[in-house]
């Protein structure tokens, strides 16, 4: 009974001194969110990306884009805009070019990209190449060594680009009907995908390591894949011919699996987003020409 | 009773606490202006001084100094200069945007990528800089600041308002300078730093230390008479222990923790020097490959006149001695070639010996059958059958860590070797000990008994264990 009264008295002298201050939200915005149109780069993405798309590109340094015990830098200033020509280039313009394309990417597009200067340096020692959160924001890493000629660079950003935005496909449609049974005992346990080779990820029916470690990572490996990959059907597809050994008709039967998948996901594509995958793959290919 | 009491009590305390509530509370500022009027405040210190700020920057405790000047403008850019001479130079001068937030306390941000983010992702990010800082205080008229993204101990940054004369300290000619030192370095097992020595004219002392220019550390390996290193052999040597981390100033290396040394009885304390001409004349130490090395001329207060040469010479390497029981071995992967790839991954070991397992040199050895000096590699069977192929060699010359030898046409075998084995044995020791000289260091921090020889003619290394 004292408890309780002592606790009255508490709660009641709590209740009387927060009266006494005026309202003082705590949500103050620690940032100033107006945007200060203060130079060209600023005024172009603003016109460009922001009005257009309502994508807001973010390349002065927040360490909330980055996780807690990672390490990024900023790009140099001078490579905001060629890296902005590349995304404009090698990613948004492919889907303007193909029917229903404008829409869908209108209608899907990340509402943030992030760039930055280099990796992002995780304190395990790993390395990670890109991310994405949610369908809401995509970070492109390695900007300062912006070399679009360079099959590997290019590589990188193009992987990062298409298979996060091919996360909203799945995030807002589902993943394909009964995708994952295609490789049903393919998938890696949590967190050892790494420890596959892509021979041995090829065997199991998939296009990377990578993309055994979920039913939605492969979705968005395989349509990354497809999408960039000018040797696609080389590399994954199509079958090895006169196989006389078992390794080699074990290989088959993983292509195999990749057509399935493949097939799959050109179907959904098609029926949820109205557009074609292939000729989204053509567009794409022809830019990297 | 008892609750009568306690209203009582309650109304009084209401009372008294409403009391409280006076009408200035009503003056005091929203949360939202108090934060306006801290960041302004904040960046109008920023901005005040003339000259703007002078930071001599330390990474982390395990660095050196950089001397580093900013100016602040009002409209969130601010103007670095440095002495760091990487990249052609770009940091040099460099404008990028700066921001102050709220965070926990004010924050200053550098938003765009400049100097404290090149040094920030050295080494994996892990070189230990910053390039967002928590403000602390004013202290006189300096700025305080603390790093928000260090994990242990933060790095505490002081802004000094800058002298007028500021500028005309930075020594970025002598910094890419001093970093051509660091030509024949190599990236493996943690790189290895130059070896500098320092010639102390008047005295004809020799101080041999070597030299990290990317941490700005220097660690003094030996100092004694002479100039060259037979002279300095032929003298006693007097082993040193120290380190320090250094900075430029006003064309001088200046070192935060002085190296005191005494050599034949006299004295020297070496502290700041001063280094005026620079050439690449210095001594080329591959005949046939003449790859110029760096001179600096300069002088050092009290002590006279001096010249920094590129050096290859290692007390630690001396101890590289012939050993007439066993010899020297490593595992084959640490045979590595000039762009840092192991011979055995990919390369003339790799093609010819798919099978090697080690790198054998025998330097003395006491035995019936296998040639006193002779060095190869051994081979072992996938069913674990050993074997070893080993090529002769000459002693031409020991000049302390510098071993020169000859290779001879004599070879030895354990096991009958085939004709594509033969070419194979000739091809990878010519390949690997071109011209024949290699300079012996040991490796830090690897225990006693483990050296590096490095050919400085076709920049191959080779670690071997005793």
């Amino acid at each position: 009974m004292k408890i309780v009264r002592i606790t009255f008295l508490f709660v009641f002298v709590a209740t009387v001194f927060n009266s006494c201050y005026p309202d003082e939200s705590l949500d103050v915005p620690v940032n100033d969110d107006e945007i200060e149109l203060i130079t060209e780069l600023d005024q172009y993405i603003q016109r460009n990306f922001t009005d257009r798309y309502g994508m807001s590109i973010r390349y002065k340094f927040i360490d909330n884009y980055v996780q807690p015990g990672t390490r990024a830098v900023p790009p140099r200033l001078e490579t905001v805009r060629p890296m902005l020509d590349f995304i404009e280039g090698f990613w948004i313009d492919p889907y303007l070019e193909v029917d229903n394309g404008r829409v869908f990417f209108e209608d899907h597009v990340p509402s943030e990209i992030i760039l930055l200067g280099g990796f992002i340096f995780n304190d395990d020692g790993t390395v990670t190449l890109g991310t994405a959160d949610a369908g809401a924001r995509i970070t492109f890493t390695n900007v300062n060594a912006i070399d679009p000629d360079s099959i590997e660079w290019r590589t990188l950003q193009l992987q990062t680009v298409y298979h996060e935005f091919a996360h909203t496909v799945h995030q807002q449609y589902k993943l394909p009907a009964a995708y994952e049974t295609i490789s049903p005992t393919g998938y890696t346990s949590a967190g050892s995908w790494f420890n596959l080779t892509d021979e041995e990820a090829l065997l199991r029916g998939f296009v990377s390591p990578y993309s055994t470690s979920s039913p939605n990572e492969d979705f968005a490996e395989t349509v990354a894949f497809y999408l960039f990959d000018p040797n696609f059907f080389e590399n994954f597809t199509q079958d090895e011919e006169n196989c006389e050994t078992a390794e080699c008709e074990a290989f088959n039967e993983g292509r195999d699996r990749i057509r399935q998948k493949v097939s799959a996901i050109l179907n959904h594509y098609e029926n949820v987003t109205n557009v074609s995958l292939e000729d989204l793959r053509a567009a794409v290919q022809a830019k990297l020409q | 009773m008892e609750v009568r009491n306690i209203l009582l009590c309650g109304i009084c305390a209401f009372l008294f606490l409403l009391s409280a509530c006076e009408d200035e509370d009503n003056d005091l500022p929203s949360v939202e202006d108090r934060i306006e009027s801290a960041i302004n405040e904040l960046r109008d210190e920023l901005t005040q001084p003339a000259n703007g700020w002078r930071l001599d920057y330390q990474p982390s405790p395990n660095t050196g100094l950089f001397y580093i000047l900013l100016d602040f403008d009002d409209n969130g850019q601010v103007t670095i200069k440095s002495d760091v001479p990487d990249n052609a130079g770009e940091f040099f001068e460099q404008t990028v945007s700066y921001r102050i937030d709220n965070g926990l306390s004010l924050e200053l941000i550098l938003e765009t990528y400049g100097v404290f983010h090149f040094l920030f992702e050295k080494d994996q990010s892990s070189f230990g800089g910053e390039f967002e800082f928590l403000f602390d205080d004013k202290q006189g008229s300096d700025l305080l600041f603390r790093s928000k993204s260090d994990v242990g101990s933060s790095t505490r940054l002081v802004f000094s308002p800058a002298e007028p004369n500021a500028e005309s300290l930075l020594s970025g000619e002598l910094a890419t300078n001093i970093s051509k030192y660091n030509d024949f370095t190599t990236l493996v097992v943690g790189g290895y730093p130059p070896t500098q020595q320092l010639i102390l004219e008047n005295a004809n002392v020799s101080i041999f230390w070597t030299i990290d220019v990317e941490s700005r550390i220097i660690e003094f390996d030996a100092a004694g008479v002479g100039s060259t290193v037979q002279e300095f052999l032929e003298n006693t040597v007097v082993p040193l222990s120290h380190s320090t981390g250094y900075i430029f100033l006003d064309g001088s290396l200046v070192l935060v923790d002085p190296l005191t040394v005494n050599v034949n009885g006299e004295q020297f304390l070496i502290e700041e020097i001063r280094l005026d001409n620079f050439s690449m004349d210095g001594e080329a130490f591959c005949e046939s490959n003449i790859m110029p090395t760096a001179v600096y001329e300069g002088s050092i207060q009290g002590v006279g006149p001096v010249k920094l040469l590129r050096s290859f010479f290692d007390l630690g390497g001396l101890d590289f001695t012939p050993m007439d029981e066993s010899g020297y071995g490593v595992n084959i992967i640490f045979v590595i070639d000039s762009d840092d790839r192991s011979l055995a991954d990919q390369g003339s070991i790799s093609e010819a010996f798919p099978d090697a397992v080690g790198f054998l040199f025998n330097y003395g050895l006491v035995s019936d059958s296998i040639p006193s000096n002779s060095l190869g590699v051994s081979l072992e069977d996938d069913d674990g059958n050993r074997k070893i192929y080993l090529r002769e060699f000459e002693v031409a010359s020991v000049l302390g860590n510098r071993l020169e030898i000859n290779l001879l046409n004599s070879f030895y075998y354990s096991d009958t070797p085939t004709v594509a084995d033969e070419q194979g044995l000739a091809a990878v020791t010519e390949e690997i000990f071109a011209e024949g000289t290699v300079y012996i260091s040991d490796v830090p921090n690897s225990g006693e008994g483990v050296f590096r020889l490095f050919n400085a003619c076709n920049m191959y290394q080779l670690f071997l264990v005793r």
